[in-house]
């Protein structure tokens, strides 16, 4: 069961540290962890976790509020909200295939950032599923690396 | 030292100011090259602070448990950088698991080589932070009373537990000319102690229409100071009550409505209760595997209703119908207000009391050596049920509080959560130093004796005249036990051969050593041992085969207790 988190922090040292051994600790497997300076002085954290069917969302976020640098724990998986995960790649391709790879970035609405002679690093950013989606169109060329970043989120409205 | 010198604090003078405002009474070290600046403060402050020099940092984390258990206080505890730190490791776990509030001060090498893996270097932050309830490094000299009165705020409010600080030796020398405002600013940390009435009006109808209800006692029920409330809810209702380990007290253990601790070695009543009510009232239980066996079986037909401070034991073990997050006394004092008009619960009661007589803890005497159980009966007599117990951990735990009938809370010092061995000697300095006057009992084995058995030292040092008693079968008993009973008697590393000569052991340290083999002079070796001004430590052989019964086997539910005998047959 997958859960999406938002945490509002105090930004002491080791808050990480705190969040992540709390997660470990209770057998709670981290999928991506994102963070940040906030609007309001504190560091805002997006936690993506799958929880043991047995431990519940509930236990989660019970646990993360009784870290004493947890300011407020909010779980939107089952709310309204927009998210955005950036996916940066370095793609394995040869001068002829250049054209090939920009009609893919075109729809995606990605970005080129680097060409060399045999490689390309594209910049693609949504939701998790379109850049899984982009990997799958462009994996067939040789992907030579790949980074993502966990995604962060809001509540709408 | 000329007179300038005199007036300038360093961050160690103004941390030893900070404990005495706190008004604390013990503090439990152990020096070193890390705290030498607070040893030496110490040493010049002639404040009221007492310190007691366990003689190792694990002796001295568990008297302060026994210190912060028995009196509700935070126990206080000083070590140095690296060893000294990490040997508090098991303490701090155990103290974390039991909710003890605990205030732990570490030195730690100087900023600048913090990192760079200096002598006696350790990251105990990263090491403490998931066995603490909140650990500080101070990085500024100006805020140590303010972390100081965070640490002491945190280790003693909601549910408690240990709370560590971690001092560099250059923020302990820094001469202190002006210091932050030490006002607590702590957004994240809220304890909630009062309950929603909603929650209230539900387990209030709770009750109304329960025919079986039955009552769990939990640790954070003696927490909360809540006895007479407690007692005045069951004297009303006259609701059977049942116990856990750290329950045990809370409630008069010669009450008629009291069957006992429930659970692996609990009473057969006990067990049935829970296992037959349909309404299950746990007060500052957090529904321990230990309690609560399989979980598929326990309580299965019950309404549970929750009462506990800390929300996230809600629901975390065991389906809950009715949560209540509070403090117990205020919980009970919601509960006491209005009289509810319950159902005639009168069969219900008959009937489980009925089990509690037919069906009660059971052994057997006059065999070669001493029955440990028969033998904590007389401990229970010869103290008349009054003393503060401490024990190891293991069958003559499971003993201690099956026959010890606690009359009052906070009298049971035992390691629960952990199981910690070796916490039975220490544990009983820190007890015996918060109430002077009271007997304290330390039971043992003879295996967990000899993993703390340097604190005699210290008992010796401050002559404190706890009894300790060594109920001695020459084994890791429940070791043994479980090997007896589930691995076909292939007793792997549990039978202690060798054991020293206890008594002489205990001369060596200048503390008077007996030893009783025989039922018949038992009586009289307590006498003299409890009539005996000062430590004594009693030797006592007993049969090397008992187990401790009955017993839930492991994976098995409440109800499928072993070792049940009914005293008709």
């Amino acid at each position: 069961m997958r859960r999406i988190i938002v945490l509002d922090l105090i930004n002491s040292s080791g808050v990480l540290n705190r969040i992540t051994g709390m997660l470990s600790k209770r057998n709670f497997n981290i999928h991506s962890i994102t963070g940040g300076p906030s609007e309001s002085g504190t560091t805002k954290m997006t936690v993506v976790v799958d929880i043991p069917k047995s431990l519940g969302a509930e236990q989660l976020t019970k646990q993360l509020n009784k870290l004493i640098d947890v300011l407020k724990v909010t779980d939107i998986t089952e709310e309204s909200f927009v998210e955005r995960e950036l996916g940066m790649f370095k793609v394995n391709v040869s001068r002829i295939e250049r054209s090939e790879i920009e009609a893919i970035v075109r729809p995606f609405r990605a970005r080129v950032l680097d060409i060399s002679t045999d490689s390309m690093i594209i910049e693609v950013t949504g939701v998790p599923s379109k850049i899984d989606a982009f990997f799958d169109l462009i994996k067939p060329y040789g992907i030579e690396a790949e980074s993502r970043t966990g995604i962060t989120a809001f509540t709408r409205g | 030292m000329n007179s300038q010198t005199n007036h300038l604090k360093t961050g160690a003078d103004i941390l030893i100011e900070a404990l005495v405002q706190e008004n604390v009474e013990y503090c439990f070290g152990y020096p070193g090259g890390a705290v030498l600046p607070i040893y030496d403060a110490l040493y010049r402050s002639g404040e009221s602070l007492e310190h007691i020099l366990c003689r190792h940092e694990q002796g001295l984390i568990h008297a302060a448990e026994g210190y912060a258990r028995v009196s509700g206080k935070a126990g206080v505890v000083f070590a140095t950088s690296g060893p000294g730190a990490t040997n508090l490791i098991t303490g701090i776990t155990d103290a974390m698991m039991d909710s003890l509030p605990i205030v732990i001060f570490t030195g730690q090498v100087a900023q600048a080589v913090i990192g760079t893996d200096a002598f006696q270097e350790a990251d105990i932050i990263g090491i403490t932070t998931p066995i603490t309830k909140h650990n500080f490094q101070i990085q500024d000299a100006r805020d140590i009373k303010k972390i100081v009165k965070a640490a002491f705020h945190i280790a003693t409010t909601g549910r408690k537990g240990p709370v560590l600080v971690d001092i560099p030796k250059n923020i302990q020398e820094t001469i202190i000319t002006q210091q932050h405002d030490d006002k607590i600013d702590l957004p994240g940390y809220q304890p909630n102690v009062i309950p929603h009435m909603n929650q209230i009006n539900k387990l209030k109808e709770a009750l109304r229409n329960s025919e079986r209800p039955v009552v769990l006692t939990g640790a954070g029920l003696g927490v909360s100071g809540a006895e007479k409330e407690f007692k005045k809810f069951i004297d009303t209702y006259q609701i059977p009550v049942v116990s856990t380990l750290h329950g045990l007290g809370v409630f008069d253990g010669e009450h008629e409505l009291f069957l006992g601790m429930a659970g692996m070695h609990g009473t057969y009543s006990a067990n049935l209760a829970i296992h037959e009510a349909d309404l299950l009232i746990n007060i500052g239980s957090r529904f321990d595997d230990r309690l609560t066996g399989a979980i598929r079986s326990f309580a299965p037909n019950a309404i549970v209703s929750h009462i506990d401070i800390d929300p996230a034991e809600i629901g975390k073990n065991i389906h809950t119908h009715i949560p209540i997050v509070a403090d117990a006394k205020e919980a009970l004092e919601s509960l006491n207000k209005a009289h509810i008009k319950t159902h005639s619960i009168g069969a219900w009661r008959d009937k489980v009391l009925a089990l509690k007589k037919e069906y009660p803890l059971w052994y057997k005497t006059g065999e070669e050596l001493i029955s440990p159980q028969w033998l904590l009966e007389q401990i229970y007599e010869i103290t008349n049920g009054d003393a503060i117990i401490t024990t190891d951990v293991g069958q003559h735990q499971m003993w201690a509080a099956q026959f010890y009938k606690f009359k009052k809370p906070r009298r049971f010092v035992t390691s629960g959560g952990l199981g910690t061995m070796g916490f039975g000697v220490p544990s009983a300095i820190g007890a015996q130093l918060a109430f002077k006057n009271d007997v304290v009992v330390s039971i043992n084995g003879d295996g967990g004796f000899q993993m703390n058995m340097q604190e005699l030292a210290t008992i010796k040092e401050k002559n404190l005249p706890i009894k300790i008693i060594i109920i001695n079968n020459e084994a890791l008993g429940m070791v043994r036990q479980w090997q007896e009973k589930f691995y076909d008697e292939r007793y792997s590393s549990s039978l202690l051969s060798a054991n020293p000569d206890f008594v002489k052991l205990a001369e060596g340290f200048g503390i008077k050593g007996m030893r009783v083999k025989d039922e018949n002079k038992v009586k009289e070796c307590l006498e003299e041992a409890f009539n005996y001004d000062g430590p004594v430590l009693i030797d006592a052989r007993v049969q090397k085969l008992d187990l401790v019964y009955p017993m839930v086997p492991a994976g098995r539910g409440n109800h499928e207790m072993i070792g049940v005998k009914s005293c008709d047959a």
